[in-house]
């Protein structure tokens, strides 16, 4: 079911109404079953690959507890099961791709297995939740849980269940476990939470992403067009997948629970680790955890470390998606963050905190970032080689004068997220008084909602990140 | 600190619920109030009532003109899948006959009908054979893709537009969303507008220097025409829904009954004329998708039921992926190559005939 979609009002309505009449153990059970209606509304059998995930990570945490003895053979059978599934349902076609490109290569036609499968939506999300439970478990963080409507709830709880946030079971169980209360201060952030995320998805990101998908189309974009696309996919897949999170939260903040908060103003990042500390919060923290502290974090070599951050970011690019182009954005990023901190290592701090060289810190962050939305965006290798070869000086001038006009409808759509962000910093520093900031919020939602209304784009593709 | 926050939460409590209804008062019932002058493609909706709205442009006499002016032997009829595989000129050479491609880009079987009703049969051109060239389910799609040529190409009252709105074509699902659609718009008439109003905005803001004097309407013509199929890499149309993807779901009879097909098969046997179907190939054609193959097997069926043949080049191993261009199109170094392929399959073979 998606967000954007009437059924899904009607169906949080009616989960709403009901739910907040139940006691504790009811509405996990409703939450349990709305989430299977939510998940399985358009491919049923998608259910059988989630029941697995959670039965299996439910199985194995008790293993742990009650087999300590076992306790590796327990997490060895979570990682086969998850990452199975992973590899089964998104990486095989691609394996099998590559491996009978190579055979072709060396001569040796090769005919694999075709599978055909469709990508089940969230699983890349849902296998890494409960693989991070069990691994808890495994190292004495987090207490198995003993009951499994508890756990199934922490498992396919439906506002994160698509596309995240990536719950952490320490943070999210307790949250189950609890009884929960209606407040309606909780109901009004709820509330707007979700206004404000419908407006930046349907007005913003499926707005831009008209230009975006566009100028991706062309096959002779000059190099003025190419680079307002990039722009224009930038703000779009910013705003699609925080978009996603806001109305994610907001729907569980009226349900009682509080989910992780996944952006922090990304493109306000003034080197490559802090955009990655502001980014898909929720993934990079489980990636540090899970990968890059077991792989020894910065606790070695210089050399082994530039190792490691390469081997976590090329996994997050792969877990985005099955393509070379993913893999390369990945250890783009990674190698990004070595040159960042080898530059750190030779300019002195005071160069470094000087405040005429933050501006230019982030706008040169901003800028690499767009390079790597581009290595995203194009999974065409000699498409994304012909792009970066483009030069300005080589575009038709008529190519400018649409850039140009594209450039201002892009300001135009994305002035909300840039007036946002300059109203955070303004309000931090000069915080208003509860009544006047209520006020705001109220007149802020009424902008929001209006421009829903009106402004809204009538093309309605789904999240960007439904596909990873 | 716990028992004092429990001490204050209490008066804050109804508070707390006059905030909240002050949320839905303010964001979503103040928008209620809002009004805009809706203006949009009201014509097109004329076409429920099966008459032709006030303010339509005046028919189009052109292509009838045509007809009368070449009299072709064979005729060709179609959208931009037609005029990017047929080359009139080497067709006519190799059949010793005059050859006229009336295809309009984003036409459909509603189109085509009208074509052969409204241009082709009171010209009094008599072509030997009526080709209509189709994808997939282009013939059983009720669509109003080019309404304005919906428009220019129909007379005031047309009788078989009339039947399909007489016949129940709505499914359950679309008759909720249009209820919810009507419940919404009557809750806030400002989600009536659907239109791309960032442009106009846009366009306001605009300087003079980027629109060089061009009129807002002139200067999105040209920026459309540098985003337009010439301009797209083959890949594009992959990503390309709406040009490309057809739909094989429903049960055939419902979806003809609710299609022109039943009443372009008749006019043409009343008229005496020779029709030929042709269904062309989709780039991304595998075979695999049974829904539309089915369709178009029952399609096939209830037009040789009519008398009328259906061609079908789908999977045609002479036909190649490097001949596409655009979308579905043939490239055009190969209409020529794909012309003659159809003169082999059709008239020297004599496929589906």
């Amino acid at each position: 079911m998606l967000f954007q979609s009437l059924d899904f009002m009607a169906f949080l309505a009616a989960v709403l109404v009901l739910y907040w009449l139940l006691p504790r153990r009811g509405q996990n059970l409703l939450l349990l079953v709305s989430s299977a209606v939510f998940y399985g509304y358009i491919h049923p059998w998608f259910l059988l690959l989630l029941l697995t995930s959670t039965l299996c990570d439910y199985g194995c945490g008790r293993g742990i507890a009650e087999r300590p003895r076992h306790r590796r053979l327990w997490l060895a059978i979570s990682l086969c099961v998850n990452l199975g599934m992973l590899g089964t349902f998104k990486y095989f076609g691609f394996f099998v791709d590559n491996v009978q490109q190579l055979c072709d290569t060396l001569g040796v036609p090769l005919s694999g297995p075709t599978l055909g499968l469709v990508l089940p939506v969230g699983i890349s999300f849902y296998t890494f939740q409960t693989l991070g439970y069990t691994i808890d478990v495994y190292r004495g963080k987090v207490k198995a849980r003993r009951d499994l409507l508890d756990y199934a709830v922490f498992v396919t709880f439906f506002p994160q269940l698509v596309a995240g946030p990536i719950e952490r079971a320490s943070r999210f169980l307790p949250q189950v476990e609890a009884p929960r209360r209606l407040e309606p201060g909780r109901l009004r952030d709820g509330l707007l939470l979700m206004v404000q995320g419908f407006f930046v998805k349907l007005v913003i990101a499926d707005n831009v992403g008209i230009t975006a998908d566009r100028v991706f189309q062309l096959s002779d974009p000059g190099w003025p067009l190419l680079w307002v696309g990039v722009l224009a996919f930038c703000v779009q897949i910013f705003a699609d997948f925080s978009a996603y999170t806001d109305i994610a939260r907001g729907t569980a903040r009226l349900l009682g629970f509080e989910l992780t908060e996944n952006f922090r103003q990304p493109y306000l990042s003034r080197g490559p680790a802090e955009f990655w500390r502001r980014w898909h919060i929720s993934l990079s923290y489980w990636m540090r955890d899970y990968i890059y502290v077991p792989l020894g974090g910065s606790r070695v070599t210089r050399r082994r470390w530039a190792l490691n951050i390469l081997v976590v970011f090329g996994i997050s690019g792969l877990w985005h998606g099955a393509s070379w182009n993913f893999v390369g954005w990945g250890l783009y990023w990674g190698l990004l963050i070595v040159a960042a901190r080898a530059l750190a290592g030779i300019t002195p701090k005071a160069v470094q905190q000087a405040p005429l060289v933050q501006p230019l810190r982030l706008a040169a962050t901003f800028a690499l970032t767009c390079v790597g939305w581009l290595i995203f965006r194009e999974s065409n290798t000699g498409w994304l080689l012909h792009y970066l070869t483009l030069s300005p000086f080589d575009s038709p001038p008529e190519d400018w004068v649409w850039a140009a006009y594209l450039l201002l409808h892009l300001l135009l759509c994305s002035s909300p997220l840039l007036v946002r962000a300059v109203a955070r910093a303004v309000l931090i520093r000069w915080p208003l008084s509860a009544d006047r900031a209520l006020l705001l919020r109220l007149l802020v939602g009424c902008f929001y909602f209006t421009g829903i209304l009106a402004l809204r784009s009538m093309r309605g593709p789904d999240f960007i990140y439904f596909q990873f | 600190m716990e028992p004092t926050a429990q001490r204050t939460e209490a008066p804050r409590r109804p508070r707390q619920w006059l905030e909240l209804a002050a949320v839905l008062l303010v964001v979503f019932a103040l928008p209620a109030l809002f009004r805009v002058p809706v203006t949009g493609p009201a014509a097109v909706a004329g076409y429920g009532d099966g008459t032709k709205p006030a303010g339509a442009p005046a028919f189009d006499l052109a292509p009838l003109q045509q007809l009368r002016a070449v009299q072709p032997d064979y005729l060709f009829v179609g959208n931009s899948n037609t005029t990017t595989r047929i080359d009139e000129q080497r067709l006519g050479e190799l059949l010793d006959a005059s050859v006229l491609v009336q295809a309009t880009d984003g036409t459909t079987g509603v189109h085509w009908y009208l074509q052969l009703v409204n241009h082709l049969i009171p010209s009094g051109a008599r072509p030997r054979t009526l080709f209509v060239l189709f994808r997939d389910d282009e013939l059983l799609s009720f669509s109003q893709t080019r309404p304005e040529l919906l428009l220019a190409w129909s007379q005031d009252f047309e009788p078989a537009f009339e039947a399909i709105h007489q016949a129940d074509c709505t499914t359950r699902s679309m008759r909720m969303q249009a209820a919810a659609d009507r419940g919404i718009t009557a809750l806030w008439p400002l989600a009536a507008v659907e239109s791309d109003n960032l442009y106009p905005l846009a366009d306001a803001l605009t300087p003079a220097a980027i629109l060089q004097g061009r009129p807002a309407t002139v200067f999105h013509t040209d920026l459309n025409r540098r985003f337009g199929l010439g301009h797209m890499r083959p890949v594009a149309s992959d990503g390309m829904t709406d040009l490309g993807k057809h739909s094989g779901s429903g049960d055939f009879a419902a979806r003809a009954r609710c299609s022109v097909l039943p009443h372009l098969l008749q006019a043409a046997a009343d008229a005496e004329l020779d029709l030929v179907l042709v269904r062309v190939q989709r780039r991304t054609w595998t075979g695999d998708d049974q829904e539309i193959e089915a369709l178009v097997r029952q399609l096939a069926d209830f037009a040789a039921d009519h008398g009328v043949p259906l061609v079908d080049f789908s999977g045609d191993p002479e036909i190649p992926a490097e001949w596409y261009g655009t979308v579905d199109h043939i490239a055009d170094e190969h209409r020529e190559t794909w012309t003659e392929l159809f003169h082999q399959r059709v008239f020297v073979e004599g496929l589906g005939r």
